[in-house]
């Protein structure tokens, strides 16, 4: 007869291994070839709603809700947005080498647009609209994430 | 001839309320991760409910723009001598250096020496419940949060029936359960439609 402590060891052994790997979230990947930051940042009309691979370092992590992070490479940022509550990064993930694939998404935000979102956020925090940063339209390249790996 | 015993009637009641009783006590421990989780989440917009943070300002040598990462990385942290185990480092532009480690990150601007120091550290036991309130786990977790769904929805039925009376359901509990299931109907309304 197998004792509680013999049970609890088969548990947590292959759960102690799998620790060990790529830490896996969302979708499994399935693209082959990869694709660098710095070439989706510098050409985002070729990128813009094709499904991409990319390869860096997770630079920073969604403190709050874990739905974002940032993956860098070659002095190159670009944020990887995942759909909030289907993944939670962790903030251990920062630092890590991270391999995601998603769609590349453009988005150009209107003047007015941003003064909104501004207003949005005012509203929500309880503090004064902060337009000063606004200088014009902003465009916004990310990846809509799919899955990740990360070790 | 013996007349036959009346049948007495099934003890629906007893058998209601030993039932919410049972699904209450199995209930109580996760019923109280996600209420106090929840209480945390909500106010998510004035503090992390997840991590506590901490913000340090050192100072350095100023390291040159132009030296290698590799260089950069072993100069700064000669000077900085971080505690725990290195994970990676990155450079964001020319004048950045971040390092990584298992338990801080260090944001270096070369040209000034200035280290903006970020520990960040798993809040604990609140950590844990918000990550099983927003399902983080998936998996087996989908399973167990989805029974637990169904026992609130046992306990809010059984909890209706359990006194009979005038502080029954058909008593003061038709006021209450009116009051209770106004209150998100007329604010729903009142979002939606009025503010």
């Amino acid at each position: 007869m197998r004792t509680p402590a013999t049970l609890a060891l088969m548990i947590l052994i292959p759960a102690c291994l799998s620790a060990a790997g790529a830490r896996k979230y969302g979708q499994p990947l399935a693209l082959k070839d990869e694709v660098k930051v710095a070439e989706i940042l510098a050409n985002p009309d070729a990128f813009a709603g094709k499904k991409v691979r990319v390869k860096g370092l997770v630079t920073e992590v969604c403190e709050e809700r874990g739905c974002w992070i940032k993956i860098g490479a070659d002095k190159k940022e670009i944020m990887f947005k995942v759909e909030d509550g289907v993944i939670a990064f962790p903030m251990a993930a920062k630092g890590g080498t991270v391999v995601a694939e998603g769609t590349v998404s453009k988005r150009v935000l209107s003047v007015e647009q941003q003064k909104a979102m501004c207003d949005k956020e005012a509203k929500a925090l309880s503090k004064p609209a902060d337009y000063g940063k606004i200088t014009g339209p902003k465009t916004i390249v990310r990846i809509e994430g799919l899955g990740a790996e990360v070790q | 001839m013996t007349p036959e015993p009346a049948r007495r009637a099934w003890p629906w009641r007893r058998w209601n309320a030993a039932t919410h009783r049972d699904v209450g006590y199995v209930t109580v421990a996760l019923t109280l991760a996600y209420a106090i989780s929840g209480l945390a989440v909500n106010h998510i917009a004035s503090w992390n409910p997840n991590y506590a943070k901490v913000k340090e300002v050192r100072q350095i040598q100023p390291l040159s723009r132009t030296d290698p990462t590799e260089a950069l990385v072993r100069a700064a942290q000669a000077q900085l001598k971080p505690e725990g185990r290195f994970k990676s480092a990155f450079q964001p532009d020319d004048d950045t250096l971040n390092l990584y480690y298992e338990r801080a990150s260090y944001a270096v601007d070369l040209p000034t020496g200035k280290v903006l120091v970020e520990a960040v550290r798993p809040r604990p036991v609140l950590y844990a419940m918000n990550q099983l309130h927003l399902n983080a786990p998936k998996r087996l977790w989908t399973v167990i949060a989805d029974l637990y769904a169904l026992a609130l929805l046992v306990l809010a039925f059984t909890g209706l029936f359990i006194l009979k009376g005038p502080k029954g359901f058909l008593g003061r509990g038709l006021w209450l359960t009116g009051a209770g299931t106004a209150v998100p109907i007329a604010y729903w309304i009142w979002w939606r439609y009025l503010a």
